[in-house]
């Protein structure tokens, strides 16, 4: 057998075809395996979804400061949202102020929903995702970000 | 001719499909055959069953199979027990099998998973994925999973057991009110109070399994396992344990049990902390004390009984002496008892009960010292103590009549030890007398005096009082190891 013959598939340059895609299959697998070891199934953070009771307990045109939580709860006419009280800028605990929010710590100020209007921050408090438990209590995802103006009607 | 590289590649392609085999059989198993993911997949399926309203729609729409945990770090739990327990806080999830269930009674709503995780209460291993590891009953995991009905031992970490409501914490309560009824407290220490024979349990719940010893235990080698084996016979696990066997029924060794795993002084940070527990933190440092007849009862009963009657000890070997008996209270005065009591009996099982001792208050001491003579009886009149004595005839009456129980020199035998410090100090000639005269009415020790045929006259029992009062003198010339008795206390457990 020459080089110079056509090619054709014969049982031998099938079976080195065979052998080299097996190997690189192999190879491939492994090293898919081996790149999802960085990416942990679980962080070992603690728990940021609250429940903060039931819905009943907070009434319309109410707002509610949890402190522990670094959250302030708000009940409309449209339903409940929650915005972060972490300062964007270095997570400072921002206060209530009469337009909104102001932190203590470089006079950031933002307004009733949390648009910067002032001071270094960068971004706007985050609006935190509303839903219910199980058992009917109000959760928020500290984890999870909504965009602004997102309701959460019960 | 065979091409020579024909078997390296049949090789290649064998390897490396058995390689991809492996890996994808590999990937499946980890990926769609994982426990939690099968279970999460069937939670997936209830879910479905009852999204009949807008609620259960919305938690199943919201539900995803991913891992689940709670991680508090003030606790240092790190709980994914939520991962397969997926319906412990739903409401709706009463009906369905385990692992789906919600979790039994209401201690949910004021102790939340996302505050307070499993593994507080639980015990096991939190981070485990597969309910064996959970449990985790081999070597490689301190604190296994409690048996359900153990797991009111922890509610102590946070809230005063006497405070909770007894139904709440049936066993708990029971072990409390049974430590003290069975007299625990005459060997083992709590809170600094307690006699000294058997080990403190002041922190009996945190030993680990490493720190009891398996080999005569049957399996599971659990801590709980051990301690409810330890309570229906200690001589089972501890082969020369001093302990009596308490006789109790299963229940009670289990209440017994709960009680000892709930003595574990956690690190909880004081958010966790009920105000009842604050409040017991501070009556622990300024308690109140007992009347005399809770500490008879407490700290002495387990080894002197009702105290009315003397009682041969085989642990002990030796007597355990009437200390309620008519013949002693009336004989004994009020500085006797207390520096007995106050001090202990060297050279015997008794140990120290003062305030840096056995932590007995001394209002408690004088309150049992009044409880031991409320049968006491006004003394007659005394003519030995005006004669004057010959120790050496004493010395020959004593090896006649005493030495066979009390031993030569006094150091005890079948009697107490006689010749010891705190008794040899303590003992008035007038208490040595009367018991030598009168004997002791419900233990061993004749009356010598016995007016049909008196065994001893006045004027032997004034040479024997003047030889008992040299038998310091003689101990003190002799080696210190002469004083040392074979059945020195040693622990309960080793």
């Amino acid at each position: 057998m020459s080089r110079l013959d056509p090619p054709r598939i014969n049982r031998r340059s099938f079976l080195s075809l065979a052998s080299l895609g097996s190997f690189f299959a192999a190879l491939g697998t492994a090293a898919a395996g081996i790149f999802r070891l960085p990416n942990p199934a679980v962080l070992p953070g603690p728990v940021r979804r609250f429940k903060l009771g039931p819905p009943e307990q907070f009434s319309a045109g109410s707002e509610t400061a949890f402190g522990e939580q670094n959250l302030v709860l708000f009940r409309d006419d449209d339903g409940f949202y929650a915005i972060s009280s972490t300062c964007t800028h270095l997570g400072c605990t921002v206060a209530r102020s009469k337009d909104g929010f102001a932190c203590p710590c470089h006079g950031s100020r933002f307004d009733s929903k949390g648009s910067v209007i002032g001071g270094p921050a960068p971004r706007p408090l985050p609006w935190l995702e509303v839903s219910r438990a199980a058992n009917g209590d109000l959760v928020v995802n500290a984890d999870n970000e909504v965009p602004e103006g997102t309701r959460y009607r019960v | 001719m065979r091409d020579p590289s024909r078997i390296y590649r049949w090789l290649l392609l064998v390897a490396s499909l058995l390689t991809v085999g492996y890996l994808v059989g590999a990937a499946v198993r980890e990926n769609y055959r994982a426990q939690w993911k099968v279970v999460q997949r069937q939670y997936q399926d209830i879910l479905r069953q009852k999204a009949t309203d807008d609620r259960g729609r919305e938690l199943l729409a919201k539900f995803r199979i991913d891992m689940k945990q709670a991680s508090i770090p003030a606790l240092g739990a790190v709980d994914r027990c939520v991962t397969c327990h997926n319906g412990i806080d739903d409401p709706r999830m009463t009906d369905v099998e385990q692992p789906h269930r919600t979790h039994p009674g209401h201690i949910l709503d004021k102790h939340p998973v996302d505050r307070f995780g499993c593994t507080v209460c639980h015990h096991g291993q939190g981070a485990a994925l597969t309910f064996r590891e959970a449990k985790a009953d081999d070597v490689f995991w301190d604190y296994p999973l409690l048996p359900p009905e153990m797991t009111e031992a922890a509610c102590v970490t946070c809230h005063d057991a006497e405070k909770l409501p007894p139904d709440q914490i049936p066993l708990l309560t029971a072990g409390m009110t049974l430590y003290q009824e069975k007299s625990c407290g005459s060997c083992h220490k709590l809170g600094g109070r307690g006699g000294a024979l058997g080990p403190a349990l002041d922190n009996e719940g945190a030993k680990t399994k490493h720190q009891l010893i398996m080999t005569s235990l049957k399996p599971p080698h659990t801590t709980w396992n051990w301690q409810l084996a330890h309570f229906r016979d200690p001589g089972s696990v501890v082969p020369d344990s001093l302990m009596r066997n308490p006789t109790v029924t299963r229940r009670q060794a289990l209440a017994l049990t709960v009680y000892v795993l709930s003595q574990w002084k956690r690190d909880v940070p004081e958010s966790y902390l009920a105000p009842d527990k604050i409040e017991q933190k501070y009556r622990a440092l300024h308690p109140t004390p007992l009347t005399g007849e809770q500490v008879y009862q407490q700290y002495c009963a387990a080894c002197h009984g009702n105290g009315t009657y003397s009682r041969w000890d085989k642990k002990f070997n030796r007597f355990v002496p009437a200390i309620r008996g008519v013949s002693l209270v009336s004989t004994a005065t009020r500085e006797y008892l207390q520096a007995n009591i106050e001090q202990g009996r060297p050279g015997t099982q008794m140990p120290a009960w003062g305030p840096h001792a056995g932590g007995l208050l001394p209002e408690e001491i004088a309150g049992v010292i009044e409880y031991l003579r409320s049968g006491a009886s006004a003394p007659p009149a005394m003519t030995v103590l005006t004669m004057r004595g010959d120790p050496n005839h004493g010395l020959s009456l004593f090896l006649r009549n005493c030495a066979g129980c009390h031993g030569m020199n006094g150091r005890g035998g079948l009697g107490p030890e006689i010749g010891n410090p705190v008794f040899r100090r303590a003992a008035s000639d007038e208490f040595i007398i009367r018991t030598i005269r009168n004997g002791r009415i419900g233990s061993a020790m004749p009356a010598f005096q016995r007016k049909e045929a008196p065994a001893l006259g006045d004027q032997d029992i004034a040479d024997l009082l003047a030889f008992l009062r040299t038998l310091g003198e003689q101990r003190g010339q002799k080696p210190m190891a002469q004083n040392v008795t074979t059945s020195a206390p040693s622990g309960g457990r080793p």
